[in-house]
């Protein structure tokens, strides 16, 4: 049996079932079990000992319980009824057999940071002790720093910020592209969750790490400095199908190329660059700065194919027959329904279709006013656009407050400052219309409740708020689902109920043997860093398997 | 230049450009109409100035004091991670409570006065493993506080975190009454009726601090470091002053115990950690599973 957590709760917990005669392994992330004095919050305790205390030494000592801590859990599998956990008891790079506690080292070592065994009381060495009681000494050495480790691809920003310093820009550039190809679309594109992290922040503000990336990708761009391609001199014969060619696929396909494995990569649209090219808006990222970049990855050895669309032109089976292994990297293009009545009138069009349109040149019918439902970036995307359009009136309506939108906050900003206006808890009922084509929305005004179980408060409706918005256009953008339908019945992949494919953590290969997924279809909608390094992560988990196929030959 | 910002010391090197960079963008006359791109990124002059401000940051630095000082030699940089494979037929989880620090509104002043403490950093101050090994003191000079006030620092939370909240506040204030002697101790906080009829008993023999229903409106700090508070207290404005000010705030779980729940399959939140009558394991959807109740 395992044990999570090593706080009173746990601990009382692992000596119950070791008494009853249960192995109990306790697992605790931080480096040090009990952080005694715990006070109770269910009940109020008058006299006696609030406190609790439990028992630290028979627990280390008893026989039935092994004791991991500084753990942090790198895999969980289920089957047979039985769970497999992956545990790693990062170093304390303090042997405790040898130390005596003397404190030396603590009061020398020159890095003093936020006390977290303490609530951020004070402050604490990076080599410490933790609980007093348990005397467990620790060097608290980050892996890596806190923007590297926030950043999905584990970009090395340090080293390439630190080589813009020094304007060794090249090297930086090069630097980037050892973990992602796309320095000029993520540069320009990326909500930058390092950037949130970064440690500068606590100080003024943190360091603009996107727009470095940036920086490099287009002075390299911009003074016509032919991008290096290394790949080695002679290709394995084996070669890989790449179904989407987006941030996953051709990120995918570049590492595999590296790598020494040939690709073809099959895209369904006109154009490759997936959610770069059909999603994010040419104001953000210019077409032609995403095909320089793209360009620059096929020249690794990454065959294109466009206008195939798996499932249609090409049978799915028929990839894992022709290919040593399958990479699914399709996205998730599927806009999600508001359920309400009249959505199926002509003028309501998804925000994610309405993109693509617009990314693709399709003309729009920018007449009147627009409306677009929903507070993330696509709906930020979409209004701008429309705006850009023509529309004469722009609204976006949300179900809750600025607060709980989950658009980036400069996105926002960016679309309040052209002039759209942004109407917050209001939801839409119904779609009003005439002889099938969309004439106004009935919408009701929203006011928020208690918090629900995520912590966010909930939007109620307010009782007789209703109210009709005439446009003449609505864009429902309010999240997206992949589109898996390629894949036959019968394919035996495991499908979450996401509408997305279950992948193995660490090689990102399904259940299928040579099927692997990264992305969207793979995460469900998330931000495009995060595709490029499931794709990297996807391409050494192929070369892996590829290997292995050939030496059990 | 050294001073002092949100309790840490930070110095200013000439060297190092101060203000972060902007982006050149374009006006917003121009954008109407067409697709041209609005930001254009940093000239190299920027780029220099925003890359040199990198603070370059990791904890440990390798540079081995503690090393050269360990007369044991109980130090090894070089001790490498162990990985355990583990099967097990069943999982306990135990809560690993956190608190909802990040939306707490700024005019509580966490983080910008020292004598501002959350109500878990209060409960690692009376710990004897805490800090100040379980002495209650003000963060700011170390003096023994004689007046702290418990203000509820969140606008509405669902009813048993709110109760937890209380019951947390209560029984801290039992401790500090234990500890400091004559000191003035008052809980303020909205709803506290429901409270109050569950602890009937407690309400009747009350000694050593005081419950009311009320709101913090603003707080301002004094020269001597005390903070003195403006409060709505049953609808009239008062103003009181206080040495020590601990936030009550929303129990969550935590972030790991997130993970694990997600990666087992289900997920899990403050409420599915709340205790039955009897108090023993929880059971979950997965019957493999169990979770130990907040205490």
């Amino acid at each position: 049996m395992i044990i999570f957590g090593g706080d009173p709760a746990g601990l009382a917990a692992a000596l119950q079932q070791a008494e009853a005669g249960k192995e109990v392994t306790l697992v605790e992330p931080s480096p040090s079990l009990g952080e005694g004095g715990r006070i109770p919050q269910t009940r109020v305790v008058e006299g006696g000992l609030p406190v609790e205390d439990v028992n630290l030494e028979a627990v280390r000592r008893h026989p039935n319980i092994r004791v991991i801590t500084n753990a942090t859990i790198e895999r969980v599998r289920n089957s047979n009824g039985a769970y497999q956990f992956r545990i790693r008891r990062r170093s304390p790079r303090v042997h405790a057999d040898r130390c005596n506690d003397c404190k030396a080292c603590i009061r020398v070592c020159p890095v003093h940071m936020y006390d977290d065994f303490n609530e951020g009381l004070g402050f604490r060495t990076a080599i410490d002790y933790f609980n007093p009681k348990t005397g467990e000494y620790n060097i608290f050495k980050e892996d890596m720093p806190i923007c590297q480790a926030t950043c999905p691809a584990n970009l090395d920003i340090r080293s390439y910020v630190g080589l813009i310093a020094d304007g060794k820009y090249a090297e930086s550039l090069a630097k980037i592209r050892e973990r992602l190809p796309f320095a000029l679309s993520i540069g320009r594109v990326c909500p930058h969750p390092c950037e949130t992290a970064c440690n500068r922040g606590l100080m003024d503000q943190p360091i603009s790490i996107c727009t470095l990336k940036r920086f490099v990708a287009d002075w390299e761009m911009n003074h016509q400095i032919p991008a290096p391609v290394e790949v080695p001199d002679t290709f394995h014969p084996e070669r890989v199908a790449i179904i989407g060619a987006g941030p996953a696929g051709l990120t995918c396909g570049y590492f595999l190329a590296k790598a020494g494995y040939r690709s073809v990569c099959f895209e369904a649209l006109p154009e490759p660059g997936g959610m770069f090219r059909y999603g994010i808006p040419e104001y953000r990222l210019p077409t032609p700065t995403l095909m320089h970049e793209i360009d620059w990855i096929l020249s690794h050895g990454v065959e294109l194919r466009c206008n195939v669309r798996i499932g249609r032109d090409i049978a799915f089976e028929d990839l894992l027959r022709e290919f040593d292994a399958v990479f699914i990297g399709v996205g998730a293009h599927k806009g999600m329904k508001l359920q309400i009545k009249g959505e199926d009138m002509e003028g309501v069009i998804d925000g994610v279709d309405f993109l693509r349109d617009a990314n693709m040149g399709k003309p729009i019918n920018a007449k009147g006013k627009v409306i677009i439902i929903g507070g993330g970036n696509v709906a930020m995307d979409a209004a701008r656009v429309s705006w850009r359009e023509g529309f004469e009136e722009v609204h976006i309506l949300y179900r809750r407050t600025k607060r709980e939108m989950p658009a980036s906050p400069w996105e926002i900003e960016a679309a309040e400052h052209e002039g759209i206006k942004i109407q917050y808890l209001v939801a839409p009922i119904e779609v009003l219309g005439e002889n099938g084509r969309m004439t106004g929305l009935k919408c009701l005004r929203m006011e928020l409740g208690e918090p629900d179980a995520s912590g966010r408060r909930r939007p109620v409706p307010i009782e007789g708020s209703e109210f009709v918005v005439e446009a003449e256009t609505l864009i429902p953008a309010i999240g997206q689902r992949p589109d898996i339908s390629f894949v036959p019945e019968g394919s035996g992949l495991e499908i979450t109920r996401w509408s997305t494919f279950a992948v193995d953590r660490e090689t990102f290969m399904t259940n299928v043997p040579g099927v692997f997924c990264a992305g969207d279809v793979e995460t469900g909608p998330d931000i495009a860093i995060r595709a490029c390094a499931g794709g990297r992560k996807a391409a050494l988990g192929i070369v892996k398997y590829l290997e292995a196929k050939r030496q059990s030959r | 230049m050294m001073y002092e910002k949100k309790g840490r010391y930070i110095v200013e090197f000439q060297d190092i450009p101060k203000a972060r960079q902007h982006q050149i963008e374009i006006d917003v006359e121009e954008r109407r109409g067409n697709y041209k791109e609005v930001e254009l990124g940093f000239d190299e002059e920027r780029a220099l100035n925003e890359a040199k401000r990198c603070l370059s940051c990791r904890r440990c630095l390798g540079c081995a004091l503690c090393w050269a000082e360990c007369k044991p030699e109980a130090i090894d940089f070089e001790m490498e991670d162990e990985v355990f494979e583990l099967e097990v037929d069943d999982v306990i989880v135990a809560p690993g409570v956190e608190r909802d620090v990040e939306r707490i509104g700024r005019h509580f002043g966490l983080g910008s006065h020292l004598n501002v403490v959350t109500d878990l950093q209060m409960e690692r101050m009376l710990s004897d493993t805490g800090p100040s090994r379980g002495l209650v003191i003000r963060p700011l000079d170390g003096e023994i506080p004689k007046r702290i006030a418990w203000v509820q620092s969140y606008e509405s939370a669902s009813p048993p975190m709110h109760r937890a909240a209380l019951c947390l506040a209560v029984n801290e204030a039992i401790q500090v009454h234990g500890k400091i002697e004559g000191a003035c101790l008052q809980i303020f906080s909205r709803n506290i009726q429901p409270f109050f009829t569950e602890n009937e008993k407690l309400v009747a023999g009350l000694s050593g601090f005081r419950m009311d229903e009320g709101a913090v409106e603003s707080l301002e700090p004094q020269d001597d470091g005390s903070l003195k508070l403006t409060l709505a207290i049953n609808g009239n404005k008062e103003e009181k002053t206080f040495d020590l000010v601990v936030l009550l705030t929303q129990p969550r779980i935590s972030k790991d115990a997130q993970a694990l729940a997600k990666s087992l399959g289900m997920t899990l939140n403050y409420a599915s950690f709340l205790a039955g009558e009897d108090g023993g394991l929880l059971s979950t959807e997965k019957d493999k599973v169990q979770l130990t109740p907040v205490r």
